[in-house]
């Protein structure tokens, strides 16, 4: 009988705050820069400076954990850690140990329509290391800009049982640090990252299995496959009957495969202690309270409020929630006219088919000019294909609807004299269209809608032109019988 | 707790320092080392045998930590950073190649 096996998981992220200022000292955190512009004598690690703790990176790590329902630790202690690797000018990284400064949050995932909890176990705070570049002349070049970027790294309980909830924890916690505007999420430039601890254990079992540390996944993609990976690899290797080492295996993105990583067998000695230069950080109650005032309206709670609220789809209220900036647009626009269905299409579909959400803001289509756009075809000033054209122009002239609808006469005609005038004409000037309608032919009635709107620019009111259509020719229909 | 100031330490403990640290020292070095090493150690176990009870924490005031705010910088001139590297391509340390 084979064995069944669970997988079991645990994720530790790496966010970058948003702060301007790195951890200890005043140099910009902006990505890139000339090598080594960002740096000076405190994160250079040249002797005798003293770091001090930026208070905008305290902000952020508290707002982050409080997000996550974290409980603040306080006093927490900076200590050292040791390695040697070039792009470390002092020879340690100072981050938090024994002592974080946050603990004991969760965060719900959900996975095919099942919520669950998954535990923090913590979050601390540490410096990011520098950069080294491999240069083709056969050195290493270093470039130390990175070097003391504040990053909080959150670390999740061995809770996810497969590669799925893995991913639905990692993009949960993505859109948590990113609507808290704690971390801004770039993956690519290495501002939110994430390693793996996965191991495998016979089903009931309650003892853990070994466990390998996945590195080098830069995409939820890559984290989805290497996890996948790592899992199917335990359960082959000890279903052979082999053991599984643990190690540090990076995933191999293009050969979808992990492998170990060389010469660890010191790694693990990092000789931590107090960081003498750093006293233990104490957080008041009152500054908590403070943050967790501040803290902004988080995704779930949006979309749950988009939904009961608004009257959204839960798709729509994903697709709004995609983006920090979207939801801001959306509201700012149902607060300008309450249609919120027809604002989220609206946004959806016309203005995002052309505007992607990072030009949103530099966009002429504003909330309050789209907001108006709608009001205008619910009052039936224009119609909803009128509304097209006009919302065309307003991308491109930067004018307002009111201002393209009267410079170029678009208003709707509601009158249903002047309509019925018009449809008349047209029902007279086609006999024998009029005549295959009266043998049965009705879809020669699209015929007739065609020819009153192109007669007319598209100004009449649509409904109002149905109800006239349909009267007119029922009457030619009975004058013949 | 001990109250001689030697610490007699193992010589592997002290290959196994000097391997963290990146360092080769000759084996006779090592064993002068291991003295003197045991010598500080055994002096700073001294100061454990103080009883400190009821001395609070010099680091702990008991008030919020002072924090920094942000925009002081020390700005180098161009080109400081890398003036006692001991190697340099341009702004960029340069160091032996690592993989």
């Amino acid at each position: 009988m084979s064995i069944r096996w669970e997988a079991v998981i645990g994720l530790e992220v790496h966010c970058q705050l948003l702060t301007r200022e790195k951890l200890f000292c005043g140099c910009p955190t902006t990505f890139g820069g000339a090598v080594n512009d960002h740096t000076c004598p405190i994160c250079l690690g040249f002797p005798g400076v003293m770091p001090v703790l930026n208070g905008e990176a305290v902000a952020l790590a508290l707002t982050a954990g409080l997000a996550l329902d974290c409980r603040v630790r306080s006093p927490s202690v900076f200590a050292r850690k040791h390695y040697f690797y070039p792009d470390l000018p002092k020879g340690y990284q100072v981050t938090q140990y024994e002592a974080p400064i946050l603990e004991f949050g969760h965060l719900a995932i959900e996975v095919d329509g099942a919520s669950r909890d998954i535990g923090i176990r913590r979050i601390h705070m540490e410096e990011d290391a520098g950069k080294s570049i491999h240069a083709d002349s056969g050195a290493t070049l270093v470039d130390l800009n990175r070097a003391g970027v504040p990053l909080i790294e959150i670390v999740s309980d061995p809770d996810l049982r497969s590669a799925d909830e893995a991913v639905a924890y990692l993009k949960a916690l993505h859109e948590i640090v990113r609507f808290t505007g704690v971390c801004d999420g770039n993956m690519e430039e290495g501002s939110f990252r994430c390693d793996a601890n996965v191991s495998v254990r016979p089903v009931g079992q309650r003892t853990l299995g070994t466990r390998t540390e996945l590195k080098n996944m830069n995409t939820f993609r890559g984290v989805q496959r290497a996890v996948e990976y790592e899992i199917a690899r335990h359960i082959q290797v000890l279903e052979d009957g082999g053991r599984i080492d643990q190690e540090t295996r990076l995933w191999d993105e293009n050969a979808g495969r992990s492998r170990a990583m060389r010469g660890k067998e010191d790694a693990h000695d990092y000789r931590y202690f107090p960081e003498p230069d750093l006293p233990p950080l104490v957080v008041a109650p009152d500054r908590v309270e403070a943050v967790r005032a501040a803290l902004p309206e988080l995704p779930r709670a949006i979309r749950r409020r988009l939904v009961e609220d608004h009257g959204l789809s839960t798709y729509d209220a994903a697709v709004l929630t995609g983006e920090p900036a979207l939801v801001r647009w959306f509201d700012a626009a149902v607060a300008a006219h309450p249609n919120a269905k027809a604002l989220c299409n609206w946004l959806t579909t016309e203005l995002l088919g052309r505007v992607p959400v990072s030009a949103l803001a530099a966009c002429p289509v504003t909330p309050e000019r789209l907001a108006r756009l709608v009001a205008l075809i619910d009052d039936q000033t224009i119609s909803g294909k009128i509304a097209k054209t006009i919302f065309e122009k307003m991308l491109l002239s930067g004018e307002t609807p009111d201002a393209i609808i009267d410079a170029e006469g678009l208003r709707q005609v509601t009158d249903t004299g002047a309509i019925e005038a018009t449809v008349r004409a047209v029902v007279a000037a086609n006999p024998a269209q009029v005549a295959q309608f009266r043998a049965g032919k009705t879809t020669v009635r699209g015929f007739f809608i065609g020819q009153i709107m192109r007669q007319s620019g598209g100004k009449l009111n649509p409904a109002l032109v149905n109800e006239i259509l349909d009267r007119l020719l029922a009457q030619a229909t009975d004058q013949e019988t | 707790m001990s109250t001689s100031p030697e610490h007699d330490l193992e010589p592997a403990t002290v290959a196994h320092i000097a391997r963290l640290a990146r360092l080769e020292i000759a084996p006779e070095a090592a064993e002068r080392l291991r003295r003197d090493l045991g010598a500080i150690l055994g002096h700073i176990e001294q100061l454990t045998g103080l009883d400190t009870t009821g001395v609070p924490p010099t680091t702990l005031s008991g008030e919020a930590t002072r924090l920094r705010p942000e925009g002081l910088r020390v700005a180098l001139a161009p080109g400081e950073h890398v003036a006692n590297a001991p190697d340099h391509e341009d702004a960029a340390f340069r160091v032996p190649r690592v993989l």
